[in-house]
């Protein structure tokens, strides 16, 4: 479909209103990783440079696909939008998939300074294991999605707060604490780490399987996103819209 | 009087906002018949829900009771198919968009053939009667009656066949008060349905060819002005306050 406002337009446009999110983020992992980067051996500078990957993989999905339907439920632009001949899911859906767009852009950016830094020290190249923390650009956009279309105010704190809890969960093998019957549940629930680790396994050249992990993290991602354009559609048509604006 | 293609009809509606399990009336037993072609207001004071009924006309509150048609359809099924043109009484705008891109996003929006995409632009940036500097401004940073030219404009994109406008004239100055009842008369010229809801009772009489009043949650039995009503300056404000009755 032509777009009167070009794709490229709306895409600057969301890159510049959230410019100042994406400054503060890159100075904070600059400093966290501040004392990893100054003094060391080239091999822990690379890792260093690795991990920041890593974070930003993490981060860039809060920075562009973060309150897409929060922000505009909250501030009444929802009405000036859906007034016109447009599903209410269909657009929001459409916004979603420009922030994961240029999330993702941004990720495979910074994987090339990542790797142009790392061959700069005189490192391997480690492609493998960078390309295995982007699952986490797609699954972090897709939680974020979810949270945003059905909690008016702070979606993205409690999508954080989500995400760390459920690592926390897996790494302390408390996954299985609320019993049988809720196992399967939480498995579903929780971001499906193992997967992401199958598959950065893969990618490196430590595991054959790649369909079932890839399946795992596709699976998860398609089902926030379904949650996701429920609660647009719940919002819109059956009346939360008045309380999500008033929030 | 048969129904026409977007007549919107309002009978024995009632609406409530419903917050887990409780539930606060808003609107009770509403009746009231907007026609294609004419201007009906609704008048009432501060909280009677005049924003509330422009919520149900959107389809973005479902009614308890009774029922709401616009074209024979549901507001919500017709909005999505044609879509409403809804000036807000307040507006905000995205981050650092200006009103270029807010007008390009209606006229994306619309539904308009790209044959005809430039010419509606074109005729959206007239509306807004802003200076090229102004265009490029963030629409955030404009003054209210901007942002009130602005939401007019980016709600007539595709000239919709329903109007509804949320105390339209509220923040503008003479000049901007004559340019908007302009744009209400043209949309009635062309056959749509103009609903406002204004505290300015000579810009009702004025302009309206029903009018009915709303007030805590009702609508008055029948209009207080009708079609063939001969302008009557006291009418309406004996009606809004009290003195009518």
């Amino acid at each position: 479909m032509i777009m009167y406002m070009p794709l490229s337009r709306r895409v600057i446009l969301l890159v510049r209103s959230r410019v100042k999110a994406l400054t503060l983020m890159v100075l904070a992992i600059g400093i966290i990783q501040w004392p990893n980067l100054i003094g060391g051996e080239p091999s822990l500078l690379a890792v260093g440079l690795g991990d920041i990957f890593a974070i930003l993989c993490l981060a860039l999905p809060l920075v562009f696909a973060s309150g897409i339907v929060s922000g505009d439920f909250r501030r009444g632009m929802a009405r000036l939008w859906l007034q016109k001949p447009i599903g209410p899911v269909h657009f929001y859906l459409s916004r979603f998939l420009e922030g994961l767009l240029v999330s993702l852009v941004f990720a495979l950016l910074a994987l090339g300074a990542t790797r142009l830094g790392i061959a700069a020290l005189g490192q391997p190249d480690e492609i493998g294991r960078l390309l295995g923390y982007l699952p986490y650009v797609l699954i972090f956009a897709c939680v974020v999605f979810g949270f945003s279309s059905w909690i008016s105010r702070g979606s993205t704190l409690v999508a954080i707060g989500f995400v760390a809890a459920g690592a926390l969960a897996r790494e302390t093998g408390s996954t299985h604490l609320l019993g049988r019957p809720w196992n399967w549940l939480v498995e579903a629930l929780l971001v499906p780490i193992p997967a992401i680790r199958e598959f950065r396994d893969f990618l490196v050249g430590g595991s054959d399987a790649i369909w079932i992990p890839s399946a795992q993290i596709l699976a998860y991602s398609i089902g926030w996103t379904a949650l996701g354009a429920l609660g647009v559609w719940y919002t819109v048509n059956k009346g939360r819209l008045p309380h999500a604006e008033q929030s | 009087m048969a129904a026409t293609q977007a007549d919107i009809v309002v009978d024995g509606a009632s609406v409530s906002y419903r917050r887990f399990s409780r539930r606060r009336r808003v609107l009770s037993e509403i009746d009231f018949v907007a026609r294609s072609g004419e201007i009906t207001a609704i008048v009432g004071p501060n909280g009677a829900g005049k924003t509330t009924l422009f919520r149900v006309l959107l389809g973005f509150l479902p009614v308890d009771a009774g029922k709401c048609l616009i074209g024979g359809l549901p507001p919500m099924e017709y909005r999505q198919r044609k879509g409403i043109a809804y000036q807000p009484e307040t507006i905000d705008f995205p981050g650092l968009w200006n009103a270029r891109d807010v007008l390009g996003r209606g006229v994306d929006l619309s539904g308009i053939s790209t044959d005809d995409r430039h010419g509606a632009f074109r005729k959206a940036i007239s509306r807004t009667r802003f200076d090229d500097a102004t265009l490029l401004r963030p629409a955030r940073r404009y003054s209210k009656g901007m942002k009130r030219r602005l939401s007019l404009a980016y709600a007539l994109i595709g000239e919709p066949t329903v109007v509804l406008l949320d105390e339209p004239f509220a923040g503008l100055d003479p000049p901007a008060r004559h340019a908007l009842r302009a744009e209400i008369i043209g949309a009635r010229n062309r056959g749509a349905t103009v609903v406002l809801a204004s505290h300015e009772l000579g810009e009702v009489e004025r302009l309206a060819n029903r009018a009915f009043v709303l007030e805590d949650g009702t609508i008055r039995p029948g209009p207080v002005l009708s079609p063939g009503d001969a302008p009557a300056d006291t009418i309406l404000e004996a009606e809004f306050t009290g003195a009518g009755e």
